[in-house]
């Protein structure tokens, strides 16, 4: 690799340009939109307003941009006004992603996207772009270097270690990924309200119209009618989203292939934009085994892999988030030892929570029903007593959450599932752990049960396992601050008095 | 304190409470906090030019206030507890959700402490300790006296991980 300063690709100009236009867009069409009416004319004013300064502040910055990578750092200068250097450590690497938007894949060149462990939720450094070629060997130098960084063994040959291929995930099995998802009520919500914005702009029917001429229709029929109606308008949406689910899914995770190569985790997919993400398996925070109703009822599954890192595979939560969008239950055998590095995790065998967990969520969910009850009694509706029906589906949800839950410490996991709708079992590595909780509420206090919950820098939530008895949470909870302590020696992970293994159910 | 059921009793060999002039701390920041609720109420209701039975509410509100303001803190305070263990920070807290909590030397990022105007008054100080985590990523301990929270403070700071990395 060459150390002298180096320009990036001018197609890069355009690539800039063409973000700084979509970022602005809508802003100020809507902008635009609050002044006059005419869409079109709008559309076009904006346009021109905004192409023309951001090309030009594009060369501007392609003009003052240069990297260069040395022995130990990159280096990167630029700014237009006022001028910047920043040396990135190459030790202090995190991730280097490569990426290509279409138009990129054309003119094949592709952005590189540096991270460091500090937590923006911008990417450390952002070569846009270079040639493709050029990308890849930036990409494995850096990488080849940080690994050497690392190693801190002067003289041993950094080579690229061996791929080992995890998953490859064809076009069915994306389509299936997408069926399977819960984010059809989602997109048919978010299509419902893209219909009522075009409604405004007189573009098309909004939704308001349509649910009247809907009702116009099955008026004929009587109050049966309209409400046939109605019911066919919400199916066909949920059906609509459904579709865009799987096509949405299908073009996002388009060719998805993850391999392993030595200690870091690769992931590739993308059927327009192709996205490559380099995820070192030390900086994972935990990983989550998602499965919603039907993914459940077809042995599949999703995998949230958390990461500390920010970057371009950040979720909503700021933090990193790679998924895996889909696999099969027996798929977990392989997959799992290898990010985790711990043979004996699995998210099947689970020990069940305390049984008074179904106790209280019976007692809790049964009360909710009654006040359900009592309240549709004294509004006066006919034939009252029907809401009682409420307290044998109270009963099957609690039955439900109690099952959902459960819990087990592997090696060097611990395990803790909760969830009906969308069961997610969390694994955390006990190494990285920040904070550990127990608390209880006034009626968890009445049961003598009590919620562990898992702190790590994973994403904005926190592991929990909900309902173990009170002792054995202080148990389990002093004995993961105790590993974390005392890192490898792993004492018998079962707490003293915990119902035997016998009791394991599957999830 | 009732912990017989909770669980929570597993026989620690230093337990320290709060510095005991955290009560009537907390009953002046709650008085302050209700009056400032209650006027806020008040106005509401005299620029709304609003009937009889709503001012009875306020009366109500006003009489909550003060009870909460005698009854809850010492409730608080009691449940305080917090101990320097060799590797870890142990805190107890809560009264009716009761938490407690575990932050390991090593995961502390770093650690403060604070007082405001009503704590510099009365010699208090707030410590506050950092981590890398989402939830529960700052742990408050609250009134210590301010000796104890800056010399807590130090020693947090010097048993803290270095370099330890996410």
């Amino acid at each position: 690799m060459p150390s002298e300063a180096q320009r990036l690709h001018p197609f890069g100009i355009l690539s800039r340009a063409l973000r700084l236009v979509r970022q602005l867009l809508l802003p100020a069409v809507l902008g635009g939109a609050s002044i006059g009416d005419d869409l079109g004319g709008i559309l076009f004013w904006v346009l021109l307003l905004l192409a023309v300064p951001s090309l030009l502040i594009g060369i501007a910055h392609w003009i003052a941009f240069r990297y260069r990578v040395e022995a130990d750092d990159l280096i990167i200068d630029s700014g237009v006004l006022s001028r910047r250097r920043r040396v990135i450590p190459i030790d202090r690497i995190q991730n280097v992603d490569l990426e290509q938007s279409p138009l990129e894949r054309l003119a094949r060149v592709a952005e590189l996207r540096i991270e460091t462990a500090s937590g923006g939720r911008e990417a450390e450094a952002t070569l846009s772009v270079l040639p493709l070629d050029q990308a890849r060997a930036v990409q494995s130098d850096l990488l080849a270097r940080r690994r050497r960084a690392r190693e801190q063994a002067p003289g041993e040959q950094a080579q690229e270690p061996a791929a080992e291929p995890l998953l490859r995930l064809s076009t069915p099995d994306l389509a299936l990924a997408g069926a399977t998802s819960n984010e059809a009520g989602l997109i048919a919500a978010g299509l419902a309200t893209l219909l009522e914005v075009a409604g405004r702009f007189g573009a098309l029917a909004g939704i308001g119209e349509v649910v009247d001429d809907a009702v116009a229709a099955g008026a004929g029929a009587g109050a049966v009618g309209v409400v046939a109606a109605l019911a066919i308008m919400v199916l066909a949406f949920f059906v609509l989203g459904w579709l865009v689910s799987i096509v949405a899914t299908v073009v996002r995770f388009h060719g998805f292939t993850l391999t392993r190569h030595g200690d870091d985790l690769r992931r590739e997919h993308g059927l327009f934009s192709r996205r490559h993400t380099t995820v070192p398996l030390a900086r994972v925070q935990a990983v989550r085994v998602e499965q919603t109703l039907p993914r459940r009822a077809l042995g599949l599954v999703a995998l949230k892999i958390d990461t500390a890192g920010a970057g371009p595979h950040a979720g909503s939560g700021g933090r990193g988030e790679a998924h895996i969008p889909i696999a099969r239950l027996p798929d977990l055998d392989r997959l799992l030892p290898s990010i985790l590095a711990d043979g004996a995790v699995d998210p099947r065998r689970l020990r069940p929570v305390a049984p008074a967990s179904r106790r209280r969520e019976t007692t809790r969910l049964s009360a909710t029903a009654l006040l359900v009850a009592a309240a549709l009694w004294v509004s006066g509706i006919p034939r009252p007593w029907l809401a009682l029906l409420l307290l044998p589906a109270a009963w099957l949800l609690a039955r439900a959450r109690y099952r959902s839950r459960g819990w087990e410490l592997s090696r060097s996991h611990l395990l803790a599932r909760d969830g009906v709708l969308t069961r997610t079992t969390w694994i955390v590595p006990e190494r990285k752990i920040q904070t550990l909780h127990v608390t209880q509420t006034p009626f968890q206090r009445r049961w003598d049960l009590a919620t562990l919950l898992v702190d790590t820098a994973a994403g904005t939530r926190a592991a929990r396992v909900i309902d173990l008895t009170g002792p054995t949470a202080v148990a389990l909870m002093d004995r993961l601050a105790d590993r974390r302590a005392d890192d490898p020696p792993h004492a018998d992970p079962r707490a003293p008095g915990d119902p035997p293994h016998a009791d394991r159910q599957a999830p | 304190m009732d912990e017989s059921r909770s669980g929570y009793d597993s026989a620690e060999p230093q337990l320290w409470s709060l510095h005991p002039r955290a009560v009537p701390l907390w009953r002046l920041k709650a008085l302050f906090r209700g009056t400032v609720l209650t006027a806020a109420v008040l106005l509401v209701e005299w620029s709304l030019d609003l009937p009889l039975p709503f001012g009875l509410a306020t009366i109500v509100l006003a009489v909550l206030v003060v009870a909460n303001a005698i009854v809850t803190p010492p409730l608080r305070y009691r449940a305080w507890r917090f101990a320097l263990r060799e590797d870890d920070l142990l805190l107890r807290y809560g009264v009716l959700f009761r938490t407690s909590a575990i932050v390991p030397h090593v995961r502390i990022q770093h650690v403060d402490t604070h007082h405001g105007p009503l704590d510099r008054a009365l010699g208090l100080a707030d410590l506050l300790v950092y981590t890398a985590g989402s939830r529960g990523a700052i742990m408050t301990i609250p009134a210590l006296a301010r000796d104890d929270a800056e010399s807590l403070r130090d020693t947090l700071a010097e048993l803290s991980g270095a370099g330890d990395a996410v």
